[in-house]
């Protein structure tokens, strides 16, 4: 169904030959179905679920465990909710086993779906910022946690657990205790498989980045999730640099009404060199690694690069 | 009828209706809201009828 690429090191212009064939898969039969399970082998997924102008992310180890970051809008539940009947084991009750569970930050269009989330799941570990926000849809959040008998663990930087003997993620992001906006509280998460690492940075701001950047942390990765749908308050050129990404996924909607992705950060990620994703395009995108390379497949198969 | 501000993007203020769903605000609509922060949204009778008197007297002026 996918021709799956493996990223090869080339100088730049056989790359972009390459990209340019590389991003030919062939389209799904009906639009809108979701990608097929992830293989079987031993992969590492993450899969950026197509939640439009919103972000959920599922990763996935070969040993079957799994973590969520973020789940979209309030409206998206359906959609995140196939991806995890799909490609995550159940428990007894049918109800899909998540290890971990991360909402970057409190804003709708991370968590609105999260409380239905919550009720239908399986929830090792549920991770949140300590930021509140004062919407019905965080509300709901915390009455879902209340009444599944969850607590919270408050999300900072620092945290570190192993989803499996491979599979490594640390929190890089939030580095202060409070912000003027919900966005830099977002939770940086940064997943390692053997020897490939992708960074996911919620909505963090150029504050955040700022912060990580002093702390002196490693945020190289070769796959980032840009921060904020791309927008140009995010993805400063010195964060990028020290990430130097080989790809990057832009999660957004498509004709989004707040011109994101940004033309700075667009042009940003060109300079670089990276093979940029985004979700508007794309639909949904995974990408795998066997833990030396990366393997990429999307949904549509519209223009993966720009 | 009361908002929710959930967030900002570009020039919009992004709200939550009491149904919970999102709609999109002009930012000049709150001039100095922050996150978090309810706004009511009510019609004013009082100040309609203030409006009509105001226009009526202004077109029995210019109206032949």
């Amino acid at each position: 169904m996918f021709r799956r690429k493996p990223l090869s090191v080339l100088p730049v212009l056989l790359a972009v030959i390459a990209l340019i064939i590389g991003i030919q898969v062939k389209p799904l039969q009906k639009t809108g179905a979701p990608l097929p399970s992830p293989s079987p082998r031993a992969r590492l997924s993450v899969t950026f679920i197509d939640v439009g102008q919103a972000d959920s992310i599922l990763v996935r180890t070969p040993t079957g465990h799994a973590m969520l970051i973020d789940a979209g809008n309030r409206e998206d539940f359906e959609v995140i909710e196939r991806y995890l009947t799909a490609s995550v084991p159940s428990d007894s009750a049918g109800r899909p086993k998540l290890d971990v569970v991360i909402g970057t930050h409190p804003h709708e269009d991370h968590i609105g779906s999260m409380a239905q989330i919550v009720a239908s799941s399986a929830i090792g570990r549920l991770c949140l910022p300590k930021a509140a926000a004062n919407t019905r849809t965080f509300e709901d959040l915390l009455l879902a946690v209340k009444a599944a008998n969850l607590k919270v663990t408050p999300a900072k930087a620092g945290i570190a657990f192993a989803l499996d003997a491979d599979t490594r993620v640390e929190f890089l992001a939030p580095n202060s205790a409070h912000y003027e906006e919900l966005n830099n509280y977002s939770v940086v998460a940064k997943v390692t498989y053997k020897k490939i690492s992708f960074l996911l940075t919620g909505d963090a701001e150029s504050l955040s980045e700022e912060e990580m950047l002093e702390r002196g942390y490693d945020l190289r990765a070769d796959v980032l999730k840009v921060g904020h749908h791309g927008s140009s308050s995010s993805t400063g050129a010195h964060f990028l640099s020290q990430v130097a990404p080989k790809a990057a996924v832009i999660s957004v909607g498509k004709g989004n009404s707040y011109r994101h992705p940004s033309r700075t950060t667009l042009k940003r990620l060109k300079d670089q060199g990276t093979r940029v994703y985004r979700t508007d395009r794309s639909g949904t995108i995974r990408i795998e690694t066997d833990g030396t390379r990366l393997f990429y497949q999307v949904e549509k198969g519209a223009s993966g690069g720009s | 009828m009361k908002v929710i501000i959930d967030r900002f993007e570009g020039e919009y203020a992004l709200v939550e209706l009491e149904n919970r769903e999102i709609a999109a605000l002009s930012r000049q609509l709150v001039p100095g809201a922050k996150e978090g922060d309810v706004i009511e949204i009510r019609i004013d009778p009082a100040a309609r009828r203030k409006r009509e008197a105001e226009i009526d007297q202004l077109m029995g002026e210019v109206f032949e």
